[in-house]
């Protein structure tokens, strides 16, 4: 749908891109430049920050025309899976292998309503099993079963 | 070497037990990933790739290579059946594809597609073999300004020719470019945009950014919606075309592969355009349109030789010049360089048991794909049967493991998450993550080129200009950014693929 006051959804990631590319060229003014012979570190990256900032201001202009962004951000499945996702990298130095896989999948199982308890467990053993027999049995990566 | 001396070679390499057994794995895997929708072939190749560290580089690429291809296969699968496309190559073969299994014809669908797809496939693997060397030798006399120009065509391209905005895709391939200049620049060895945190300093990891932008980030926008998964039961014995079907499928399938293995050659284009291009094309030529979308045995058969044309093809820009065609090849390339393999024109001769087995070993996998999918159906349409409840718990516990294990990294599995929420966000707002992984991969090459080509001309920039080859790829760059300006070119084209 057109509206007349624009989508300012779209023309706000538009500016965050102008943003973006303003704060790498700022970042890159700390690098030597060089010159277009001899090309220092910060050369390029100022090049890319210009015209991510030029691209961005006109993804903005072009937003103000463009329908409604439906951001179904829904709070479960984001909860879960990245939730999943931090307790296995925070545990799985610390108390090894097997409980931060156990963790991983019952917590990251709640992003669906539908699982049972049952399921959860069945699936946290079968997956605990052919991950520590395919990476740690099989690759040998360096992770302890239990403990760090 | 010629094409017979080549290909003999290619089956010593290509036809040991070893081989076999890691082509059989790599199809395999590549169908099953290809049949489950929701995630694609990229995500498939990134979540393989610490697996194959392990193995001989030979072994390790037909795997890879055969996920990537076996997908391609799949992927049409669930388009028939459910009318929920497995990968994003095969949303055309939706639009004929479900019409017939409405009609109790998807036996036949799914038998004719597996042909055309063979077909499709066979035809791209013997350009391949005749082409890639070929241009392997011609660009052995490319300087920095033509490479520079050519990925400048194939960066433009990916952004420009993805089915959403053009500047939103320009923007994607930028921000990919600035990812890649995270870390040390080999040039000077100066740091960049480390932030002061010392996993910064080697750069950001390819597949921890591919698994967040194409895995975590997808299963975010799927986990929790209630989907209705009832693929009817398809027989062996309904699988079998009647002769009218086959006599009109023929020519689309011969018409699709042309046009498939076309736009797998170009840099930038990938299969999901070329399936997109062979479905319109195939409805333009027909003498009654109207049948399309009705259950069109044209428009299923024309799209998947496309599709799997063009994937094959894309070998040939990747393995000769080092330039992937989308950002799938892309990830096959980085995987490529990971295991010390770099394409340039000169892997044809230094490498020639690598590629030639390599080539080999796809026709290998087209035949086992051939053989699997026809007498197996049965189980192909069960995998669409696993809930996705206990799917996404595994697939996300294999990126996790996968990720770490790649350098043993829990900085590397926290890369993850930041771009899951950045490929998420990119999905909302339209624009395709796809640009910028390819923007990311060709990043330090681009540079690269760019410095040392402006430092031989003296700081010349007509260097660019000067030099034919280059200048027609910069012409071609120049026409794709001006067909952006005049909105009403990309407008109407897209208008009709939407129509189609």
């Amino acid at each position: 749908m057109k509206r007349p006051g624009g989508n300012r959804q779209e023309v706000a990631a538009g500016l965050a891109w102008v943003a973006i590319g303003l704060g790498a060229i700022v970042i890159a003014g700390n690098y030597a430049f060089g010159s277009i012979t001899r090309m220092g570190p910060g050369f390029v990256p100022i090049l890319l920050g210009l015209l991510l900032m030029v691209f961005g201001a006109i993804g903005a202009w072009q937003g103000r025309r463009a329908p409604e962004v439906s951001l179904d951000l829904r709070w479960r499945p984001f909860v879960f899976i990245m939730g999943g996702i931090v307790v296995w990298v925070l545990l799985v130095d610390e108390v090894g292998f097997v409980p931060s896989t156990v963790a991983l999948v019952v917590i990251s199982a709640q992003a669906e309503r539908e699982i049972t308890w049952l399921e959860t467990l069945l699936l946290a053993a079968g997956m605990t099993l052919v991950g520590y027999l395919i990476f740690i049995r099989g690759i040998g990566i360096p992770i302890a079963a239990f403990g760090s | 070497m010629d094409l017979f001396s080549g290909i003999a070679l290619g089956l010593d390499v290509a036809i040991t037990s070893e081989a076999l057994l890691f082509c059989l794995i790599g199809v395999s895997v590549g169908m099953f990933i290809g049949v489950l929708p929701g995630i694609g072939p990229l995500a498939a190749v990134a979540m393989t790739l610490p697996i194959t560290y392990h193995l001989e580089p030979m072994s390790a690429l037909i795997m890879l290579a055969g996920i990537f291809y076996g997908a391609q296969y799949g992927g049409s699968t669930a388009s028939i059946l459910l009318n929920l496309p497995g990968t994003s190559t095969t949303a055309v073969t939706a639009l004929d594809g479900y019409p017939m299994t409405k009609q109790g014809r998807a036996g036949v669908a799914l038998f004719i597609t597996t042909i055309t797809s063979f077909t499709g496939g066979c035809f791209a693997i013997i350009l391949v073999m005749s082409f890639a060397p070929a241009l392997g030798q011609m660009a052995l006399k490319f300087s920095s300004a033509e490479y520079f120009s050519i990925m400048l065509l194939g960066l433009v391209a990916a952004a420009t020719m993805s089915l959403g905005s053009p500047s939103k895709g320009m923007i994607a391939v930028i921000a990919g470019l600035l990812l890649s200049t995270v870390g040390m620049d080999p040039t000077s060895g100066t740091i960049r945009y480390s932030f002061g945190v010392l996993e910064l300093q080697d750069g950001l990891n390819l597949v921890a950014m591919a698994m967040g932008l194409f895995g975590v980030a997808e299963l975010l926008k799927n986990a929790d919606k209630p989907r209705e998964l009832t693929p009817q039961k398809v027989r062996l014995r309904e699988l079998i075309p009647t002769r009218k079907d086959l006599r009109e499928c023929w020519k689309p399938t011969v018409r699709g592969s042309f046009v498939g293995s076309f736009i797998g050659i170009l840099p930038g284009a990938g299969p999901t355009l070329a399936a997109f291009l062979a479905y319109a094309f195939e409805k333009r030529v027909s003498k009654r349109p109207e049948r399309f979308g009705r259950g069109a045995i044209e428009g299923i058969s024309a799209p998947e030789a496309a599709n799997n044309a063009s994937t094959q093809a894309a070998f040939i820009p990747t393995l000769a010049l080092g330039i992937p065609g989308d950002a799938g090849m892309a990830v096959l390339l980085g995987a490529m360089m990971m295991h010390g393999i770099t394409p340039r024109p000169e892997f044809f001769t230094t490498n020639a048991d690598l590629f030639w087995g390599l080539v080999v070993s796809f026709w290998v996998g087209n035949l086992m794909l051939l053989v699997l999918n026809i007498p197996l159906i049965g189980l192909w349409v069960r995998i669409l049967t696993v809930p996705q409840r206990l799917l996404f718990p595994a697939i996300l516990f294999f990126i996790c493991i996968g990720v770490y294990s790649v350098s043993n990294s829990p900085f590397d599995v926290m890369t993850v998450i930041v771009f899951g929420i950045v490929g998420y966000l990119m999905n909302a707002y339209g624009y395709p993550p796809a640009p910028m992984l390819m923007g990311f991969i060709l990043g330090p090459m681009l540079e690269q080129h760019f410095r040392r080509a402006l430092l031989f001309s003296r700081g010349d920039i007509m260097t660019f200009v000067e030099r034919p080859i280059s200048a027609v790829f910069l012409a071609l760059t120049l026409a794709l950014v001006a067909s952006l300006a005049i909105p009403g070119f990309f407008a109407r084209r897209r208008a009709r693929l939407a129509e189609d």
